[in-house]
């Protein structure tokens, strides 16, 4: 039997035998939207590692380059790793760039939604400790200005809280308070809020490391990433190098207090919340641009667009639920990314 | 540097069924007197050959100046539905959505007009060769990684977009002669060109027709999902040339 006719919005038409479309097809609600937000950076990962350059051997070498300074078990895997890499580059890299073209289109496909987040957590796990060398978490190089604690885990952590599941909501369904931000939704509140804080408050920790509270540490990491870097863009690396020149206790202070403030901000009030989610929503797109260059992605040899765009979704995640109320859509029309309560 | 060749040979015949795929639709299309969008599919026919020839040179059959003045031409006139589309859906107040989906089609065909006169720009600096897709070559003027970037970004977002409305986008078109898109279809109708249109082009309901009876390969070729699948196989193969001009 084929399907023969576009269904509206989660119903047959009426009388319209021929509607067999799915009918509990629902419109994006916020978690599916940032599914699909979620999905789109792993596509544009995906593209990134098609680029030429990662054909070659500067790949293996860029894999390599995070080893030095990790204990054993994460440093030896990341060498054979490279080695690997190296021996067969074109075989390697054609496989990781499909695996993660293969990850966004299965997000974005509703009936692969669950197959897909899983999978793009154990992919995203393995690219942090064998690509990433965990963020330089355990080498004491972390810096949250230069990403840490590394791209991939955070893929790995929205991925568990945009699952499509909705905590709770089986045994309540009539008197169930609709979850509080949309990343409660899969985990609960109380967990994803001791996520958050884990976070942000790691990356407090790290903007406190010896390396990153050096006078000239800051004013180095920005004057790094304007290499290679389009003129307007390098501008704004090095204008905020210069501005960093000399203060790098200082700014690390103000870093980490900052993160501080934001790690708490999620056991605030909701319009409290709000601003602290404001805030860490500049603050790591100011670091996206000046502190890492967009991920370095306009030199056209880098795999992903670094850990900004990834820190905006979380907050977007985290950002409460603009009403209090009981929205429910009723369950014979969620789809299976897409229900629950619109938040 | 180029991409890999085996990877522009494997993306150009994708880009060439997706032509061919395109074509036959208006072949049928015409065949069976359905008012079609025979603008989108006719675009997207000469888009897919385009592209397969900025990918591998010796299948480009025009110069790139040609390409690019038609792709403008292109721009201009989805620019034109879009404007008008909006000042229709303005007419009608709170009325269906309309013509969104020409967006999409103006922004391809103006990425395109980019690729062109982007690779033409490396290709003034670096030598005299045909560029085909001249990419990570020496900085030039005029050729903005920026847009190229946004350009990327906006495919990345588009495929996220068509690929979760898969599912509801019907597999087969319906049958009937000089109907355009399916009934019930107001809300998310689909476009011949597997955009999501939402003009009230449905004027006309087409018959009900019984599910148990299978849709023949020609509706099959109308289906608006496949029709969707290539939409979704064109943007991330332009995805891709834009992020090789970064």
């Amino acid at each position: 039997m084929s399907e023969i006719a576009v269904t509206q919005r989660g119903t047959g038409a009426p009388g319209d035998s021929r509607a067999l479309a799915p009918a509990d097809w629902a419109a994006p609600d916020a978690r599916r939207r940032l599914q699909l937000a979620l999905g789109a950076l792993w596509l544009l990962d995906a593209i990134l590692q098609y680029q030429p350059v990662m054909f070659t051997r500067a790949f293996s070498e860029m894999l390599a380059a995070a080893a030095p300074g990790n204990p054993a078990f994460v440093s030896q895997p990341v060498i054979w790793d490279a080695r690997l890499v190296g021996q067969h580059p074109t075989g390697l890299n054609a496989a990781f760039a499909t695996i993660q073209l293969l990850l966004a289109l299965g997000i974005a496909w509703r009936p692969t939604v669950r197959l897909a987040l899983g999978a793009s957590v154990v992919w995203a796990l393995s690219v942090w400790w064998l690509g990433e060398g965990l963020g330089g978490v355990l080498a004491g190089t972390a810096s949250p200005v230069g990403g840490a604690p590394g791209p991939a885990v955070l893929y790995a952590l929205l991925a568990v809280l945009l699952w499509p599941r909705d905590r709770g909501d089986a045994t309540a369904p009539a008197g169930n308070p609709p979850a509080p931000f949309v990343a409660a939704r899969a985990v609960g509140a109380p967990a994803a809020r001791a996520l958050w804080l884990i976070v942000w408050a790691s990356l407090a920790c790290f903007a406190l490391l010896p390396g990153n509270r050096a006078p000239q540490g800051l004013h180095d990491m920005l004057s790094d990433a304007a290499r290679g870097e389009p003129a307007w863009l390098a501008s704004i690396s090095q204008h905020g190098a210069a501005f960093l020149a000399h203060q790098g206790l200082a700014a690390s202070a103000v870093l980490a207090a900052l993160f501080a403030v934001i790690a708490i901000g999620v056991y605030l009030p909701p319009s409290a919340a709000r601003a602290t989610l404001a805030v860490a929503a500049v603050l790591a797109a100011a670091i996206w641009v000046a502190g890492q260059a967009l991920g370095g992605i306009l030199t056209g040899s880098e795999t992903d667009p670094g850990s900004g765009p990834l820190l905006i979704l979380l907050v977007l995640a985290f950002w409460p639920a603009r009403t209090a109320g009981a929205r429910t859509i009723p369950r014979a029309i969620r789809g299976p990314g897409a229900g629950g309560t619109r938040t | 540097m180029r991409g890999p060749s085996w990877l522009a040979g494997i993306l150009a015949a994708l880009m060439i069924a997706t032509a061919a795929y395109c074509a036959s639709r208006l072949v049928i299309a015409r065949a069976r007197r359905r008012a079609d969008e025979r603008d989108v599919d006719l675009v997207h026919t000469v888009m897919g050959v385009a592209m397969a020839g900025m990918l591998v040179s010796w299948l480009n059959p025009l110069p790139d100046r040609v390409w690019a003045v038609m792709f403008s031409a292109a721009t201009g006139w989805f620019g034109w539905r879009a404007w008008r589309g909006h000042r229709a859906r303005a007419a009608a107040g709170d009325g269906p959505p309309s013509h969104g989906h020409h967006v999409t089609h103006l922004v391809m065909c103006g990425a395109m007009v980019y690729m062109l006169l982007a690779a033409g720009a490396v290709a003034a600096v670096a030598s005299g060769t045909h560029p085909g897709m001249a990419v990570g070559g020496p900085p030039a003027a005029g050729r903005f990684p920026l847009l190229a970037l946004v350009l990327a970004v906006f495919m990345v977002g588009y495929v996220m977009w068509q690929a979760d409305r898969l599912p509801a986008l019907a597999r087969a078109a319906t049958g009937r002669p000089g109907a355009s898109v399916p009934v019930a279809s107001l809300a998310f109708s689909t476009t011949p060109g597997g955009g999501l249109a939402s003009q009230p082009a449905a004027a006309t309901p087409d018959p009900p027709a019984s599910p148990d009876l299978p849709a023949s390969p020609a509706l099959r070729v109308l289906s608006p999902r496949l029709a969707a699948c290539c939409q979704i196989a064109m943007a991330v193969t332009m995805g891709y040339m834009l992020i090789l001009m970064l």
